[in-house]
């Protein structure tokens, strides 16, 4: 009788073993936090306020309406003054915080580096950051004043058309690029399903496995100039996805770095404080990252929030 | 000698129902109009016995969530935001803000971790399988959005912005036009056409009596309060 694998179970082997490596759920964890679409208007640390007003003058010639103009006064003509336009755009920030506890025999138990331990959760604490920073950057550009796209209705290449010329031509002025625009996934489908009827000599530039890699995974391609990306974290009101569409300087982020003291041991990943404290009656180590960010529109003129069918 | 009989509970099979939806917690909102934002749509009318659909321009309205920490929102506690701020830059930009106390359009649900669910109540919900199913009733939207005109909380629309929404779509019309040989884009084309027209008819009656158009349609569709909004 030759010896089988089920003969041995379950004294000399094991019915199953768990991989060596964890794999991750499918997740969204691309922002543009490290691209131009995205303008770092400071850090909160010592400012006396946790809100950085972003001051916009027109100034050089950019006016809020209009380029400033000089006037055909004749050689001895009495000029007025121009009054000088002005606004401003406060972005706040705020505390954001997430935590794990582990007891010792969970972490003990483990089966080597990159198993759950309070390192491990610490790392994946200071990556879910990114999916924070999509969240909040959804949100932001929810809020633009210009709306483009059908309601109700799906993306299509036309509707796509009428939202990059919406920022060609605001009101006569046209937005500095390169622009980006963040689609649901389901409106990256219909525009994809609708450039595919398309016979003209424009085409979507899909993205390759170099762009994917510079970009980010939730990179889709270009199309029209525009660098598409798509995200889950697009909000809805119910009926419509809103979209974004905008060139650099349309959205703006704050920061702040906490001084932890008094903790065990505290740990600076990127942008999120990692703390570790324990209670040794209990045997567990709780992980907590903090992070402060704040998210916001800086200039109205420059995004367009583009709706399209939930 | 004690009777534990009457600490004695009856037993029973029925598992205690989760009332909270399978939802992630989310933040509330409001919603506000902007002039230049409107929408091209149909509406049904009554005529005698029959329905007949209208033609219309739905104002623009849009939500925003109070989200602390974006668009210069901030925290009272927790998720709690204090949109103070950002509603009086709004308003300053010409925004009209519809209170949810005021206009009753904000509906909550308990969500999951104790969190609640803001949604408009033009949407309804259902579990299926595990999935949540959401359901906006767009009748009721729409002529909840017309009421909003009749009653005088939003202007009519200047022309102005209807003849930018016409003129947009007759640059849909006209990428057809090559193509018009084929049958299918054909009936695209024609009904792309009739959609212009109807466009120049609802602004036609913006155009002669704008406020009079929009409460003649609130008159005619059925009540608000007789529809599933609630």
């Amino acid at each position: 009788m030759p010896i089988t694998n089920n003969s041995l179970l379950t004294d000399l082997r094991m019915a199953n073993m768990v991989s060596q490596e964890i794999r991750l759920f499918l997740a969204d964890s691309t922002s543009l936090r490290n691209t131009d679409f995205m303008d770092f208007v400071g850090s909160i640390n010592g400012k006396g306020s946790d809100t950085i007003r972003v001051r916009q003058a027109g100034l050089d010639g950019y006016a809020g309406g209009s380029w400033t103009a000089f006037t055909g006064a004749t050689e001895a003509d009495a000029v007025s003054d121009t009054a000088l336009v002005d606004a401003a755009w406060d972005v706040t920030v705020k505390r954001r915080a997430l935590q794990y506890s582990i007891s010792d025999l969970a972490s003990m138990t483990g089966t080597g580096s990159g198993d759950l331990d309070p390192f491990r959760i610490a790392e994946s604490i200071a990556r879910s950051y990114d999916g924070m920073f999509a969240s909040l950057t959804a949100s932001a550009f929810a809020g633009f004043t210009d709306v483009s796209g059908v309601s109700g209705a799906k993306i299509t290449i036309d509707t796509f058309y009428s939202a990059v010329q919406k920022l060609q031509n605001k009101s006569g002025k046209s937005v500095p690029g390169p622009y980006v625009c963040v689609l649901h996934p389901k409106g990256f489908n219909e525009l994809q399903d609708s450039a595919r009827q398309e016979d003209g000599i424009v085409g979507f530039t899909p993205a390759t496995y170099e762009t994917i890699k510079l970009r980010g995974d939730e990179y889709k391609g270009s199309f029209l100039g525009v660098d598409i990306y798509v995200s889950s974290y697009v909000t809805n009101d119910g009926t419509n996805n809103d979209q974004g569409i905008w060139g650099p300087g349309a959205l703006g982020f704050a920061t702040g770095a906490p001084s932890i003291v008094g903790a065990a041991q505290v740990m600076e990943m990127d942008q999120v404080a990692i703390e570790f404290s324990r209670d040794a009656s209990k045997a567990v180590s709780t992980v907590t990252g903090h992070a402060y960010l704040g998210i916001s529109i800086i200039d109205q003129d420059r995004g367009v929030m583009f709706q399209s069918e939930k | 000698m004690n009777n534990y009989n009457t600490m004695a509970q009856p037993w029973s099979m029925v598992a205690p129902t989760n009332n909270r939806l399978p939802v992630d917690p989310d933040h509330p909102f409001y919603y506000k109009h902007w002039p230049a934002n409107w929408e091209f749509g149909y509406v049904e009318v009554k005529k005698g016995k029959k329905t007949e659909s209208k033609p219309v321009f739905f104002p623009g309205v849009h939500m925003e969530r109070v989200v602390p920490g974006v668009n210069g929102v901030s925290q009272i506690r927790g998720e709690l935001g204090d949109p103070s701020s950002r509603l009086g830059k709004l308003q300053s930009q010409g925004f009209i803000i519809l209170d949810p106390g005021k206009f009753d359009y904000l509906r909550v649900y308990p969500a999951k971790y104790g969190g609640k669910r803001h949604a408009p109540k033009f949407e309804s919900f259902r579990v299926l399988a595990g999935r949540v199913i959401s359901e906006f009733d767009r009748v009721a939207w729409d002529n909840w959005r017309i009421k909003l005109i009749a009653d005088g909380v939003i202007n009519t629309p200047d022309p102005h912005f209807l003849e930018l929404i016409i003129m947009a779509q007759n640059g849909v019309a006209e990428r057809l036009i090559p193509s018009q040989h084929l049958p299918e884009i054909r009936k695209k084309l024609d009904a792309e056409y009739k959609r212009i027209e109807d466009m120049k008819i609802a602004m036609s009656a913006v155009k002669n009596n704008a406020l009079q158009y929009y409460e003649s349609l609130v008159t005619k569709i059925k009540p608000i309060e007789d529809q599933h909004v609630d």
